[in-house]
């Protein structure tokens, strides 16, 4: 076949039953992990950031999340520049509560360009913004400037949700509606987030079951979360992005055979 | 009420402007302006993205009253608070329906085939200045750029220093890879942040240059990264746009390249492509927020450097000088600056040209020499001006159209075959001769032009179902319009990028 040929005969990169789609090439170079896995307890995840149209296991960055006891979720993601010596890195803690959307009740964020993440920022390039909401109302604050914004029903971080998405397997959950910030504060309304199906999926290490989750909604291109039984996200596909999972709890999931400094 | 801000100091400006009823009304702004560091000049943002139709903006339901057009299908509730604090345009053209020369324009109010970049992945000639350079030599402004630039040869993004430096600019990194999910959040908040942090003395000029909504371009047959989806995976069921009148159309022209999707397979490009039109929409949102927290007298320019197929003329991508890939948006926002609010301009013929020397105009300086691009401020602020009458837009390096009030005219030389990675040679080497051609101003090339030619009557046929060039009863308007051609031509000073070896 040749390469053109090759090209138009893709799958839909998020068509988990068609062997050639992007996800499912994705989950055969990855180990599914062995451990126990409890959503709502402590542990932490690292994500390859990579891309459907570049060869698997090209790293465009990662976000790293971190679950504590009380809940609260620590997130950092980072992402290289074009300049080798920068990395625009985002670093966010959320007191979340452990429902349906991991919904957000007061949380913070930093984003910088820097050498690393303990440099200072790079050309006025640091920021620092602190969200509560409190009776449908989220409040903002970036150094002495205050907004607010009403919240109308449900609602989510961009990044909550890829914890929130862990707890949905097995549960009886309707489709979800909801409103997302993106990434922490730009407000997406009308998000659905639903069940897709419940399907076996081949790993580097064998075949398991998973939960696939899609969703849509303003500024959403559709998305799909894949998540084994006992719930762990594995892989996150929207468009030109995707998230694998790297490690758990430091555990390496052997994706694609990858090896970064985390 | 007219301000030269050549002659005016930035408290006498305070005093004069519209800013005066609003600060008359709040001491606490009165007290925080004069401690500011005393200044004439506004500070400008200038927002460019990549690849958004002009009737995305959802402010532009009323105009675009046809359920084909992209603002009955997307939400921008940002760039419609621009769109209703500010002036925007209608018939806004791209110089250029294609990444770098679109962008070679925009920042050096030229031609394409001045600045040399009558083709991607060329950088601007060494001889042309650009804006930040122009400003450096003129002005006291700081001047930043954070975001795809791709005006400086095959790359996107400028680097701090070195080679891919922008010359004229310090850059504030971003990168490395060109899709709008990943690169344009860190521009944002790259940008929101300068936008916060800045308390300079000097103005300054920001450049955020987002991806979004590029990536529609991995959607395209050519890059398929498995994203046309001909099936309802995601059930979208009712949120499925119309689909353009214009899909099929029968008339002969002078490049081809329709592509044969399903309509299922259109109704997911589109319905993507406005997601990714909502979420640069998002990253607009911060920066307005930024400049609205500054309360100064920032002036945003909003813009893009092309637009996509979204199946008319059963197309995807640019380079084609139909209406979806030619007109962008442009919206200008400056409340405190004298730019009138709500005014949706849909009479001036206005392109990307016009940035660089509206900018100048803004910051109290002179354009750069040769420049063909006008200052929109008359536009802006309702001043009376003789305003031009048609626009000189180029395409595919050898392409040309003419677009006057009512029609647009399109022609093209016969262009020497193209290898990629020869490109600066080879759109000006012929093919029978092998020896360089020369651009003749009001002649053209050495080398033929097309006979095949493409007219449209913009007034009656907007979705451009009918070509008129064959009917013997528009000759004269063909003539009109070659005898506008040369004299634009006539007045071309070429750029030598395209002889560098």
């Amino acid at each position: 076949m040749s390469a053109k040929a090759a090209r138009s005969a893709k799958a839909i990169a998020q068509n988990i039953q068609h062997p050639d789609s992007y996800i499912a090439r994705v989950l055969r170079e990855l180990n599914m992990p062995q451990d126990a896995f409890n959503p709502v307890g402590e542990w932490s995840h690292t994500y390859i950031d990579g891309s459907s149209f570049f060869a698997l296991g090209r790293v465009q960055g990662t976000l790293k999340i971190k679950r504590d006891m009380n809940g609260a979720l620590h997130i950092v993601n980072s992402r290289p520049t074009v300049d080798r010596g920068y990395r625009f890195f985002t670093i966010a803690r959320l007191e979340s509560l452990s429902d349906e959307l991991s919904t957000p009740r007061s949380w913070e964020v930093h984003s910088k360009i820097a050498a690393d993440i303990d440099a200072p920022a790079y050309l006025n390039t640091g920021l620092h913004k602190r969200f509560k909401v409190e009776n449908g109302l989220l409040s903002i604050a970036s150094g002495a400037h205050r907004q607010t914004l009403t919240l109308k029903g449900r609602y989510t971080c961009k990044h909550a949700l890829l914890d929130a998405v862990q707890r949905l397997p097995g549960a009886d959950v309707p489709a979800l509606k909801f409103t997302m910030l993106d990434e922490y504060d730009q407000p997406c309304p009308d998000q659905r987030l639903r069940l897709r199906c419940k399907t076996k999926a081949t790993f580097k290490n064998g075949t398991g079951e998973v939960y696939v989750f899609d969703q849509i909604g303003f500024a959403t291109v559709p998305a799909t979360f894949c998540v084994d039984s006992s719930g762990r996200l594995l892989a996150y596909v929207a468009g030109m992005q995707s998230l694998i999972l790297y490690s758990e709890n430091g555990i390496k999931t052997g994706y694609a055979d990858v090896d970064i400094v985390e | 009420m007219s301000i030269s801000l050549n002659n005016l100091k930035r408290r006498d400006f305070l005093k004069g402007s519209t800013a005066s009823a609003t600060l008359a009304l709040a001491p606490s702004l009165v007290r925080a302006a004069e401690n500011q560091p005393e200044r004439m000049k506004p500070n400008i943002l200038v927002v460019v993205c990549d690849q958004m139709v002009l009737d995305a903006v959802s402010a532009y339901k009323q105009h675009f009253t046809d359920p084909a057009y992209l603002c009955h299908w997307s939400h921008t509730p940002n760039l419609d608070k621009l769109v209703k604090g500010g002036v925007s345009f209608t018939l806004s053209h791209s110089q250029n329906p294609v990444c770098c020369p679109a962008r070679s324009c925009m920042f050096t109010g030229r031609y394409s085939i001045e600045t040399g970049v009558i083709h991607n992945n060329i950088g601007i000639d060494r001889e042309v200045l650009n804006l930040g350079q122009w400003l450096e030599a003129h002005s006291d402004y700081e001047r930043v750029y954070c975001g795809k630039w791709h005006a400086g040869g095959p790359w996107n993004n400028p680097t701090v220093d070195g080679p891919r430096k922008i010359p004229g600019f310090d850059t504030i990194p971003s990168g490395p890879d060109i899709w709008g999910r990943d690169m344009d959040y860190g521009v944002s908040s790259g940008v929101e942040a300068y936008l916060r942090n800045y308390r300079g003395d000097k103005p300054f000029l920001a450049v955020a240059g987002f991806m979004d909504p590029h990536d529609i371009c991995f959607w395209s047959p050519q890059l398929n990264s498995g994203q046309v989806r001909g099936n309802n995976l995601f059930k979208l069921m009712d949120q499925y746009p119309v689909l353009p009148p214009n899909k099929k159309y029968d008339f002969d022209e002078i490049w081809k390249g329709s592509i044969n999707y399903s309509d299922m397979q259109w109704q997911n490009y589109i319905y993507d492509y406005c997601r990714m039109i909502e979420r640069l929409d998002c990253n607009v949102g911060r920066l307005l927020q930024a400049v609205r927290d500054r309360n100064d007298d920032t002036i945003i320019i909003f813009t893009s450097d092309h637009g996509d197929g979204l199946a008319r003329h059963g197309r995807v991508s640019k380079w084609h000088p139909y209406e979806e890939s030619v007109k962008v948006p442009l919206i200008v926002y400056a409340p405190k600056f004298g730019v009138r609010s709500n005014v949706i301009d849909s009479e001036h013929l206005v392109s990307g040209a016009d940035i660089t020397p509206t900018i100048c105009d803004y910051a109290g300086i002179k354009p750069p020499p040769n420049c063909r691009g006008r200052s929109l401020r008359p536009l802006l602020e309702g001043h009376a001006t003789d305003w031009h009458d048609s626009l000189f837009i180029e395409l595919r390096e050898v392409g040309r159209v003419i677009r006057s009030q009512r029609y647009k005219f399109v022609m093209s030389y016969k262009p020497a075959p193209l290898k990629p990675k020869r490109a600066i040679e080879q759109a000006y080497i012929s093919k029978a001769s092998g020896k360089p051609v020369e651009f003749l101003p009001g002649e053209g090339f050495k080398l033929e032009r097309q006979e095949q030619t493409m007219l449209f009557d913009m007034v009656n046929d907007p979705w451009e179902h009918n070509n008129l060039s064959s009917e013997s009863k528009y000759r004269d308007i063909i003539a009109q319009h070659e005898q506008m051609l040369a004299s634009y031509e006539q007045d071309i000073i070429p750029g030598h990028s395209f002889t560098r070896k």
